[in-house]
């Protein structure tokens, strides 16, 4: 969940890449674009421009700018579809399918009214094609199989050219086999700054970009099923999911804007604690201002983009999630019955008996699960996990927070580390004396408060943890 | 108007019995209802995880682990194979001990280095001693393999129908709190019973073949066995080489032991003529060589069903234990990350114990098909003996 300097590095290297791409001799111009790869899945700072007409960059959310190289006035990208090996979360990859060496493929990044000419190579076993959602542009640029154009054959290289005609988020994504293709990951982010001061675009101190996307990958295995319609296990941020989403660190008082687009099947309601926001901009471009309100959450439907924007002024480490509670967990069984209240005093030993390794688990809910940190089928995320400063966030999926922070320098996107509260700010136990409490009658709508426990709940306990793994395989350490 | 009556009065009950189940069931509800927060009290009283391991820890100290995990080290197949023998031998003493004058007959038979020619020259009245220690000893060694097996198939229906109970003691808690429906829990029940009704039914065949030995203990005035001593041992490693049919290979022993000449010679001798020239005939042997033929035919068809039978053992041993065994571990690991839940943990191991039961039958067969298999050359050796063609 950090940038590092390394990441940094790599982006200068991009940077250098793309100065010395954008000042090629003629002979060079008329061939293809270098294709340039992405071996990470950290994210990379913001690329600025080093010709073409200047912008405030994005910073793409565990992913990357893709450089391009100017062709007499055109703004030259080459994407590469082809399989890939993402890193979803430490410790699990997943087999899928994208652009330049990961899923989501990178962002694009152009300016209003530029000439753009993108070169699209398939490494692909099959067809297939892009199509620029939500821009304007030729018909047979629409990148429709069989509607608008024939598919691009494996090993075969299209070019699609249009002008970026207003400014706004997009996406792009295959418009060939699309349920399959996009079910393995092709897809990215597309961004058109504009190309002056526009009255509804507000300058803003930082600006992000990610894609809400979705996988079914079986625990133990690493390629998405294809033909799942809407039962995914799996929800991500650019092919990520928590602990493995990258957080989006901000200084004190920068004025934010999130980019997102929804390419899942489902529509998701993102939540931002701590702050209000206004969506100031959606797939049509910027909402006129007048439409705009304070919320904090914002429902996002299938294959909608919104940007929200808001005033980062409130210090600490927000949690920023889809709020749908089952996104922000990483695969789980949907048929694992409720063991809430099932007393297993008695049970238990009989069971390890027969299953010398077996722990009860769930009977005074899930949250144990993060706490024992059991060994898991290989390369499968824990359903709930992430460490932070008070333990087991017990979280997965679509989760991350906004660091907001004082001395978080401009332009660094480094992560702070964790928020120490101020004294006198942070929740506390209650030491004093309880009262006694009658228990609540079950009907009529009665709470049901209980006594309070006189358990070991909260004890420091000694016990022994012995956990016999599997040594059949090895690797199979899910944590 | 009577019609109306009775109609309205069916009507009333009707409603009365409506009212009363509606009541019952609102009082049971409320039953469950007012446990909940008392269950909920329960469980973290309980202590969670940690409490329950302790638990665990101390009953694992204190039994054995029962899963069915055969070690296939050559040691361990070596030793499994030694109590087995002496099981056998053991019973095998005691039935011949049991027939009069069978034993000191095969020992005066087999006593100094038995060579070739005195097999050959065995009497009619040494044969009829071997014959007779052939028809003692198959039945006997069939015996003692069954009982092995009875007492493992019981074995293993014990702890399958413990861990019935488990899954149904699970369900029934579960139930009681409002977790799973009726239904489910009268599933685990059922489950319940059929497998105890399977143990009872393998403790029935246990002392059916335990009744069987002990006939053989009360004839030679020894003591009467509550269990064995022994496990059914795995087939030996590696496999023996692939056989090429039945009536081929018994066709290739037939031509391999006995010359040709000497098929003739026996042929003739069987429908000697003294008027008739001796020649070599085409057709039909004698029946004398038939009886030979069917004897070898019968070896062949045994070896074919042993190699069929180690065929299926050491499938099963070999491979399909280590693949259950994985099945079984990831099940574990997809239950540590939730993915299934102890039901269905539960549901594996009893499928694992399935297949043991599986594997133990295939064991027991292997064993059958090797006995008989050797019963069969005895009797093959024994013909040639008699037709003297025995190498």
């Amino acid at each position: 969940m950090s940038q590092t300097r390394r990441s940094f590095l790599s982006l200068a290297a991009l940077g250098s890449a793309t100065l010395a791409a954008s000042t090629v001799g003629r002979s060079a111009l008329a061939r293809l674009p270098e294709p340039v790869m992405q071996s990470s899945a950290e994210t990379q700072a913001p690329v600025v421009p080093n010709a073409g007409r200047p912008y405030r960059p994005v910073v793409t959310l565990n992913g990357w700018t893709l450089p391009f190289r100017m062709n007499q006035g055109v703004k030259e990208f080459h994407l590469v579809a082809e399989p890939v090996v993402r890193e979803m979360t430490p410790g699990f990859r997943a087999h899928l399918w994208g652009y330049n060496g990961q899923s989501p493929g990178p962002t694009i990044e152009v300016v209003e009214d530029d000439k753009v000419r993108i070169f699209v190579t398939n490494r692909l076993p099959e067809h297939t094609s892009i199509h620029w959602h939500g821009q304007r542009l030729p018909n047979g640029m629409d990148g429709v199989v069989g509607l608008n154009q024939p598919g691009i054959p494996p090993g075969k290289t299209f070019v699609y050219e249009f002008t970026a005609r207003r400014p706004g988020t997009f996406m792009y994504h295959p418009h060939a086999d699309e349920m399959t293709q996009m079910a393995m990951g092709m897809m990215g982010f597309w961004v058109t700054h504009p190309k002056a001061k526009h009255p509804l675009i507000d300058d803003v101190d930082r600006d992000f970009c990610f894609l809400l996307n979705a996988y079914d990958i079986e625990p133990g295995s690493a390629t998405p099923q294809i033909m799942t319609m809407l039962d995914f296990n799996l929800w991500s941020w650019n092919s990520r999911i928590f602990p493995g989403i990258d957080a989006l660190n901000v200084r004190l008082n920068d004025r934010v804007r999130i980019r997102i687009g929804n390419l899942t099947m489902t529509n998701h309601p993102i939540h931002l604690h701590g702050h209000e926001f206004e969506v100031t901009g959606t797939d049509g471009g910027p909402t006129p201002k007048g439409s705009r309100w304070m919320e904090v959450t914002t429902d996002i439907a299938v294959g909608q983009m919104r940007q929200i924007e808001f005033l980062a002024d409130e210090e600490g480490d927000w949690a920023f999630h889809c709020h749908k509670s089952h996104h922000t967990m990483n695969a789980m069984g949907h048929d694992v019955p409720t063991m809430i209240g099932v007393d297993h005093r008695g049970l238990a030993a009989r069971i390890t008996r027969h299953i010398p390794d077996y722990m009860v688990m769930g009977e005074r809910g899930m949250a144990d699960m993060a706490e024992m940190e059991m060994p898991l089928p290989a390369n499968t995320a824990p359903m709930m996990t992430g460490s932070g400063p008070y333990g087991s966030v017990e979280m997965g999926g679509m989760f991350s927070m906004v660091k907001v922070r004082r001395n978080q320098k401009p332009g660094d996107y480094t992560d702070p580390g964790w928020y120490q509260q101020p004294p006198g700010t942070q929740a506390y136990l209650y030491t004093g004396a309880l009262p006694a409490v009658r228990q609540a009658p079950v009907s009529g709508g009665g709470t049901g408060a209980q006594t309070p426990s006189k358990g070991p709940s909260g004890q420091v306990d000694p016990v022994e943890v012995r956990v016999r793994k599997p040594n059949h395989s090895g690797g199979h350490h899910g944590h | 108007m009577k019609f109306m009556f009775l109609h309205r009065a069916w009507r009333g009950s009707y409603v009365c019995a409506v009212f009363f189940l509606l009541a019952a069931a609102a009082l049971s509800a409320q039953v469950r209802a007012s446990d909940w927060p008392g269950a909920n009290r329960a469980v973290d009283e309980a202590g969670g995880w940690k409490a329950y391991l302790r638990e665990s820890q101390a009953a694992q100290a204190a039994s054995q682990v029962t899963a069915f995990r055969p070690d296939r080290s050559p040691a361990h197949r070596a030793k499994t194979w030694g109590d087995f023998s002496q099981l056998v031998e053991h019973w095998l003493i005691v039935a011949m001990d049991a027939q009069p004058g069978l034993r000191p007959a095969i020992e005066s038979l087999t006593r100094g280095a038995a060579t070739d020619a005195s097999w050959l020259t065995a009497s009619e009245s040494a044969r009829a001693v071997l014959a007779q220690g052939m028809r003692v000893s198959q039945p006997l060694v069939e015996e003692v393999i069954a009982w092995v097996y009875a007492q493992e198939v019981h074995q293993r229906l014990l702890e399958r129908e413990d861990l019935a109970d488990i899954a149904w003691e699970l369900a029934r808690r579960m139930h009681a709190v409002g977790n799973l429906p009726l239904q489910e829990e009268r599933e685990a029940r059922l489950h319940l019973l059929e497998i105890r009704a399977a143990r009872q039914k393998a403790e029935a065949r246990l002392l059916q073949a335990r009744e069987a030995i002990a006939q053989h203990a009360r004839s030679a005035g020894v003591a009467v066995p509550t269990h064995t001593p022994a496990v059914l041992p795995l087939p030996p490693v590696p496999k023996p080489p692939a056989d090429h049919g039945m009536e081929s290979a018994a066709m290739g022993r037939v031509m391999a032991v006995i010359p040709r000449e000497r098929r003739l010679a026996v042929s003739q001798r069987a429908t000697h003529n003294p008027n008739e020239k001796p020649r070599a005939r085409r057709g039909p042997l004698s029946p004398q060589p038939y009886a030979l033929l069917r004897s070898y035919a019968a070896l062949a068809q045994a070896e074919q069903q042993l190699r069929l039978a180690a065929d299926r053992a050491q499938l099963l041993v070999e491979e399909g234990l280590a693949v259950r065994q994985v099945i079984s571990e990831e099940h574990l690991l997809a239950y540590n990350g939730m993915l299934i839940g102890t039901p269905k943990l539960l549901k594996d191991r009893d499928e694992a114990m399935a297949f043991e039961l599986e594997v133990l039958e295939a064991l027991r067969d292997y064993w059958l098909a090797r006995s008989r298999r050797d019963h069969q050359q005895a009797a093959v050796l024994l013909e040639e003996i008699f037709w003297g063609v025995a190498r």
